[in-house]
């Protein structure tokens, strides 16, 4: 006898949580979308099927069956123009400058004296490249059908269609967006991922924090700065460098100036700024997307005296706006860490608390409030911690 | 100092207010209704064509459409199904394109349904082994009969969007959802179906 229900979605698990990666690979694939829109006449590939265009693949997919020859760059592994295979690529120390290869799709390698590259992966869907030495420039053509992924070392780099360089150095790796967007990820940077747009750049070591840059003019004038260390304080920008925000945001004009900076648009990495781009996003009803600017206040700036503040800031959203229990802790624990002002450390212990109740933590949650007692002796917030302590 | 947030939190709205503020250009409702969604419709495409890696692809190509074109959505309480109907005619759409490469000769094999991997978790042993049967079952069928079958029978999917996600007519998605029971169900309750 069958033991079936009908509809059988009734028998199947239930939609996991989305998690933050799927997310950003959203946001990066409507951006360029959009700049491929604004870039070039053509759609994207699934527009490619309106009937017309099947006559056209018809035609041209009967013509590679029967010449017996790979069609540049829709089928089968990208090619060089001269027909063959790349494998790897490299140019040797002594050359005399930078050395360029065209691809198939039209898509763009150049590799500088010393740089070298292995193509891991080649098929119609997706290239895989490791950069092994040195800096490469890659112009990958927008509207493709590959998915390039670029592998150097404590950074992956995703991109479509975009340019933009990658350099491999004995310490840090260093990524710069001329063109487009490309999701970077490795263990170093927030979050493990993050987005870089058209004119930024990211430079991650092997033990440094990932800190998104300014340009300094040229590509790579930063990185070529004669004795400059290596490592993120050799890039710090400098505030004369910086774009100034729209002119509404100094009249508090939340939501225009919402609106006029764009959504997920971080001009630059001073605390001033981020902080106010946070609180653009959250006195204009998108508390969400505060949390990015202060996070990076939190992990990029954590000498500054106003990082306390922001993780404080970081956990009220967390917990209030976004109902992350867990993640709030994390801010309020940081918050208290970095040396959250007096007068805020009593609130801090009590949304501590409340956030790993909340989380499920009761063993932590106990430990916050007996941290609280100790720090702040005859404090007034013990009956709301014996409340949250009670929380089943 | 910085105070209280006091702002509404967009989890606790429904779809049909996240809709209306999304249409005013609310960035981060959208974000909610992608996260609300979002697996839903991958796990939705994964089941009606077996390809795990293809599905977040098409999932976001279906909620680039749905964002770009919400101002039209009549019910707005009804997102999901709205959303998943667009799902479901991208996946179509590449059907089509497979099928024609592999009449040319160069395309790749068509991967079949998924139930059985997706069971819940206290899905005992017998239902696991009938689910993969009917998957069994189902990868024989005529593309056309299984999609509007599993729609209907996987999915519970009222037969209009049945026949809307399927471009058909109601008589046709009915038919094809007859002709999909007869098999079927001769497989998973044979003393209602004898051959």
């Amino acid at each position: 006898m069958s033991k079936l229900v009908f509809p059988l979605s009734k028998l199947l698990r239930p939609p996991g949580a989305v998690p933050d990666r799927m997310w950003m690979d959203f946001e990066a694939r409507r951006r360029e979308t959009g700049v491929l829109a604004r870039m070039e006449p053509r759609g994207p590939t699934y527009r490619w099927w309106t009937a017309a265009a099947l006559a056209g693949a018809a035609v041209a997919a009967l013509v590679v069956r029967w010449a017996g020859q790979g069609h540049p760059g829709e089928v089968g592994p990208l090619r060089l123009v001269d027909g063959s295979e790349p494998i790897g690529l490299e140019v040797a120390a002594g050359a005399p400058g930078e050395r360029s290869w065209t691809l198939t799709d039209g898509s763009r390698l150049s590799l500088l004296p010393r740089a070298r590259l292995e193509i891991l992966e080649n098929t119609n869907r997706s290239v895989v490249v490791i950069v092994r030495d040195g800096r490469v420039s890659f112009e990958v053509k927008p509207g493709g059908p590959r998915h390039w992924t670029i592998e150097c070392g404590v950074v992956t780099v995703d991109v479509v269609g975009t340019a933009f360089e990658v350099e491999r150095r004995v310490q840090s790796v260093r990524v710069d967006v001329q063109r487009g967007a490309v999701l970077v990820r490795g263990e170093g940077i927030a979050d493990r991922v993050r987005r870089l747009a058209a004119g930024e750049s990211l430079e991650v070591g092997s033990d440094l924090p990932g800190a998104v840059v300014e340009p300094q003019g040229t590509i790579g004038s930063a990185a070529a700065a004669p004795g400059a260390p290596a490592g993120v304080s050799s890039v710090a920008p400098r505030e004369a460098t910086r774009r100034p925000l729209p002119d509404p945001a100094r009249r508090a004009a939340h939501q225009e100036a919402y609106r006029a900076l764009g959504a997920r648009e971080t001009p630059s990495t001073t605390v001033a700024n981020l902080l106010a781009v946070a609180d653009m996003a959250r006195l204009s009803g998108h508390p969400g997307e505060a949390v990015g600017p202060l996070a990076r206040v939190v992990a990029e700036h954590p000498q500054d005296s106003r990082a306390a503040l922001a993780a404080f800031t970081l956990g009220q959203i967390r917990l209030d706006a976004l109902a992350q229990p867990a993640r709030a802790a994390e801010a309020f624990a940081a918050a208290i860490a970095l040396g959250v002002p007096e007068a805020l450390l009593e609130d801090a212990f009590v949304r501590l608390v409340e956030a790993r109740a909340k989380a499920g933590d009761r063993g932590g949650a106990h430990s916050a409030a007996e941290e609280y007692a100790r720090r702040v002796p005859g404090g007034g917030g013990a009956e709301i911690l014996r409340r949250w302590l009670n929380l089943k | 100092m910085p105070g209280p947030v006091l702002v509404p939190s967009p989890d606790k709205l429904g779809d049909a207010n996240l809709v209306a503020r999304v249409r005013l250009g609310d960035r981060y409702c959208e974000e909610t209704l992608y996260r609300r969604h979002a697996s839903y419709v991958v796990d939705l495409i994964t089941r009606l064509a077996g390809k795990e890696d293809e599905a977040e692809d098409i999932a976001h190509d279906a909620f680039l459409i749905a964002f770009d074109k919400i101002a039209t959505l009549r019910d707005t309480a009804a997102f999901r199904a709205w959303l998943a109907q667009i799902a479901v005619s991208l996946l179509r759409r590449r059907w089509r394109r497979q099928s024609l490469l592999r009449r040319l000769g160069i395309g790749g094999v068509d991967d079949g349904p998924v139930l059985a991997s997706q069971a819940a978790e206290d899905t005992g042993p017998e239902v696991r082994a009938e689910l993969a049967g009917i998957e069994r079952v189902l990868t024989r069928l005529p593309p056309a009969d299984r999609l509007a079958w599993m729609l209907r029978r996987v999915e519970g999917f009222q037969m209009d969007q049945v026949a809307q996600s399927c471009a058909c007519s109601l008589t046709t998605a009915k038919r094809r959802v007859a002709a999909a029971d007869r098999v079927i169900f001769r497989h998973t309750r044979p003393e209602e179906y004898p051959p």
